[in-house]
């Protein structure tokens, strides 16, 4: 099997209980994976509470890098990356979700059937509603949406499918395909960076998929506050500015 | 006239531990120029390796007073100090060039907030953060104090500095020491090399213990700093004590230590000791401080008092009218 070598990135704004779980879950992932040599950067996006190594008890070398200055989401990912400029696959990873052991196996393993250049993951809340599998795109003021949002799990078919975009939330890209297209947009402050990425891609003939036999949890807007908020909404407007009318309509499938 | 630009100006004495992280974390400065203080280490080779300038010079128990030699090879219009234990976070370039691309001509200098790590821990208390350090000056125009970390002076009156703002600026970042043993070595060492005032009219040991009681309270915040603020404030306020006790050795062992006072202070309740001393003025002092303490305690149980009656105000108001309404 050819080795892999994968750098996680992991962007933080405070919620260090659920940083800790998250990569708790994540090294048990990475234990599933002896193909995939790992590094990992968390990048403290100016956190109010310092983020220290001890925090951590994984056996994981954690590369922590700092900001002072609260920088976008995208930002942070992008300086993220640039931490590790050997890899051949960056993995973002929101510091909210909670990997099931089984889900890189699944991620790569999609990755690698698609010949994909972005691989998204199936993702659940905690009551095991869908969170994540696959974006759409809907016409009108609608635009992208998470296609089966709050549709229980087990009633979602787990076929890996192509789409046109991903979460950003647990997101793979080949790093080549990172630097052809200089990273996310930096000019969205969070939220819909991941599908401007995806859809720039797609301009280049990437493909785009998404895994779907392993559900892992992303708690998602339950950890965002009113300020994400704003900033999603902000984001939202950049996104339509720049993409309304130039992605392909995939219609409303939001019932199954 | 130096060019627009920040030099990066730091002393290294077997500094291989800490140097990496501060050599990634400044590669974007104008300049570099390593200053080694005889290192027996990698520290030369890594300085040189990374790009920087290195110097060699002789090794001083006095740093800072030794920085002075070295800031005028600074080439740029400004100069950043930093230690060898220090590093900037990733983003420290783009808010250190806004600083100093300021237009205000009176403007010399900043002081930065420092984070200070011990034993691999942020530590928030009061004495320790933000621990302003006057770091970013103009070149040509600061002039370091004989002394340990003793603040450095513009050499030009008219110049001022401004404080960085630590909710949401630039800081540094300082491995203080991985443990507490290390701690009282650094701490030993400053006081063995440290100056100390000449004169024997200043000396006041009493003033000594005082101090050492102020740093004691000054350092103590388990709230921000758990189990570590006992430790941190124990030996601290010792290096008081042992500064004093230096200093005193300087003097000649003059004058006589208040011997009285390290048996009230060690063995006995300070208001028995106060009492049995005989001293009318402490007395009444004690006596004083009794009273407006009494004065506080009151006042503060007259004030909780009345804020859990304004809180339970709409609960009364709610159980008239129940009553009423029954009658």
């Amino acid at each position: 099997m050819t080795s892999i070598n994968l750098h996680v990135v992991i962007p933080c704004l405070g919620l260090e209980a659920l940083t800790r779980a998250c990569l708790l879950t994540l090294e048990r992932a990475l234990q599933k994976t002896p193909s995939v040599t790992a590094s990992v950067t968390l990048l403290d996006n100016a956190s109010p509470f310092v983020f220290q190594r001890e925090f951590f008890p994984n056996d994981l070398a954690i590369d922590i890098a700092r900001l002072d200055r609260q920088a976008s989401f995208s930002k942070a990912c992008n300086l993220g990356a640039t931490r590790n400029g050997d890899a051949d696959f960056y993995l973002f990873l929101n510091n909210d979700v909670l990997l099931h052991e089984d889900s890189l196996v699944d991620l790569l393993s999609c990755q690698r059937d698609f010949q994909a250049g972005i691989t998204g993951m199936r993702l659940v809340f905690a009551d095991s509603t869908i969170q994540h599998c696959g974006v759409l795109f809907d016409d009108g003021d609608r635009g992208p949406y998470h296609t089966c949002n709050k549709i229980h799990t087990s009633l979602v078919p787990r076929t890996p499918r192509e789409l046109q975009a991903v979460t950003g939330a647990v997101f793979l890209v080949k790093r080549d395909l990172f630097s052809t297209l200089d990273g996310f947009s930096e000019d969205y402050s969070f939220g819909y960076e991941d599908i401007d990425f995806c859809l720039r891609a797609k301009q280049l003939g990437a493909t785009i998929a998404c895994a779907q036999e392993i559900d892992s949890i992303h708690f998602a807007n339950t950890s965002y506050n009113e300020t994400s908020m704003k900033r999603i909404n902000q984001s939202r407007m950049v996104f339509m500015a720049n993409w309304r009318g130039r992605f392909q309509i995939d219609g409303n499938r939001d019932e199954l | 006239m130096k060019p627009d630009g920040i030099s990066l100006i730091v002393h290294t004495r077997n500094s291989s531990a800490t140097l990496p992280k501060l050599l990634e974390s400044t590669s974007w400065f104008d300049e570099r120029i390593i200053v080694d203080c005889q290192s027996d280490d990698e520290s030369v080779a890594m300085a040189e390796a990374a790009g920087c300038r290195v110097i060699s010079t002789q090794h001083e128990f006095f740093t800072d007073a030794l920085r002075n030699e070295f800031l005028p090879l600074a080439s740029y219009s400004w100069t950043m100090v930093l230690d060898s234990d220090e590093y900037l976070a990733l983003d420290a370039e783009d808010e250190i060039r806004r600083l100093v691309s300021v237009m205000d001509e009176s403007l010399g200098g900043y002081l930065l907030p420092r984070r200070n790590f011990i034993v691999d821990r942020f530590m928030q208390g009061s004495s320790f953060y933000p621990d302003y350090q006057f770091r970013i000056f103009r070149t040509g125009q600061v002039r370091y104090q004989t002394g340990h970390h003793v603040m450095p002076l513009f050499i030009d009156d008219r110049y001022h500095h401004e404080l960085v703002d630590f909710s949401n600026g630039v800081h540094i970042y300082h491995h203080n020491y991985n443990s507490l043993a290390e701690f009282m070595q650094k701490q030993l060492h400053y006081a063995l090399t440290d100056v100390y005032e000449q004169s024997t009219t200043e000396f006041s040991f009493t003033d000594v213990i005082a101090q050492a009681q102020e740093t004691f309270s000054r350092v103590f915040d388990p709230k921000s700093d758990g189990s570590l603020s006992y430790a941190l404030a124990s030996i601290m306020a010792w290096d008081k004590i042992m500064r004093g006790l230096l200093q005193w050795e300087k003097l000649g062992y003059q004058p006589a230590l208040p011997d009285e006072y390290f048996s009230m202070v060690w063995t006995k309740k300070v208001d028995e000791q106060v009492v049995e001393s005989g001293n009318d003025e402490l007395h009444e002092q004690l006596t004083l401080l009794q009273a407006e303490n009494q004065a506080l305690t009151n006042e503060i149980a007259q004030m909780n008092q009345r804020l859990t009656m304004r809180a339970l105000r709409p609960f009364h108001v709610a159980w008239s009218k129940l009553k009423r309404t029954r009658t």
